[in-house]
């Protein structure tokens, strides 16, 4: 797998559905256009939740992956701004 | 088992009025077609619009695009996971949701206070409730109801509690159509149970019926 610069990570262990995403969204916000954001996540409906939602703002998720028994990561970068 | 439209609000009244509900109880009707019908004014969550169905005459038609939460995409079976699996979920491919009339429903959705809860649990012989506070009302409540044909409540999710205005004290139950078809017969068996029968019952939550 190419390895990924990461400009910001995200830590949302212990937060669930609709905040993971009203988070990451806040995140991304912040950062500018092309920047990679890590988010680490362990509710469940976040790992699906999140990469949509961020897709439909205009993000690309680069990666969704498991990275330990409860926890996934996901890779977003920023899209460009409208 | 069918019923006319006029059956069917009678039986929505008599629920109503049996239970001293707030909201009036709604169907929601999961379709593998496109439907012809009013949608939204700007996309929302499924949630907000049960709520929003509960409070209002008409209907709403919604299709994937209309749902600004995915889960609900998930769990009404508009499109499948794509990373995990989220359960409860409808597994047919949903084109619509129609949300609103009792007639051509599958589940019909009540909002209810904990005593409601109870009188119900007694109309229906029991209810075997699972919930963990997750997509609550598209799963917890719809896809259960439609999968397993069978009663469920739930006690929602901090995104319906959150954005879709309802209260600490509301619970939402789904039965399946022909279950509520049941419950003129249940309701006549147990008339000690409607709201005003003894004339006690009082409402000190503040939760029932205005005015």
């Amino acid at each position: 797998m190419v390895q990924v610069r990461i400009d910001q990570e995200l830590d949302l262990r212990g937060e669930v559905c609709p905040y993971t995403f009203v988070k990451t969204k806040l995140a991304l916000e912040s950062m500018d256009s092309g920047q990679v954001l890590r988010v680490v996540v362990d509710h469940l409906p976040a790992v699906e939740n999140v990469p949509r939602s961020v897709t439909n703002e205009g993000h690309e998720v680069l990666r969704v992956g498991r990275i330990s028994e409860t926890d996934w990561e996901l890779l977003i970068r920023k899209g460009e701004q409208t | 088992m069918g019923a006319t439209v006029e059956r069917l609000r009678e039986i929505q009244q008599e629920i109503s009025a049996y239970l001293g509900l707030k909201h009036r109880p709604i169907g929601v009707a999961v379709s593998s077609e496109r439907l012809n019908g009013p949608r939204p004014a700007q996309p929302t969550t499924f949630c907000a619009m049960v709520k929003a169905a509960m409070d209002a005459q008409g209907e709403i038609v919604a299709q994937i695009e209309d749902l600004t939460c995915p889960n609900a995409e998930l769990c009404l079976g508009f499109r499948p996971p794509t990373y995990v699996d989220v359960e409860p979920r409808i597994r047919s491919r949903t084109k619509a949701v129609r949300i609103g009339p009792l007639e051509g429903a599958d589940v019909v959705l009540f909002v209810l206070n904990p005593r409601q809860v109870m009188v119900m649990s007694i109309l229906l012989g029991g209810i075997r409730a699972e919930f963990r506070g997750e997509t609550a009302v598209c799963g917890e409540a719809v896809a259960v109801a439609y999968n397993e044909q069978r009663p469920n409540v739930t006690f929602l999710c901090p995104g319906s509690r959150d954005l879709a205005g309802f209260d600490d004290c509301d619970v939402v139950l789904a039965l399946p159509f022909n279950t509520f078809l049941e419950l003129p017969a249940r309701m006549e068996r147990y008339s000690s149970l409607r709201r005003d029968a003894h004339g006690a019952g009082q409402d000190r939550s503040g939760t029932g019926p205005q005015g």
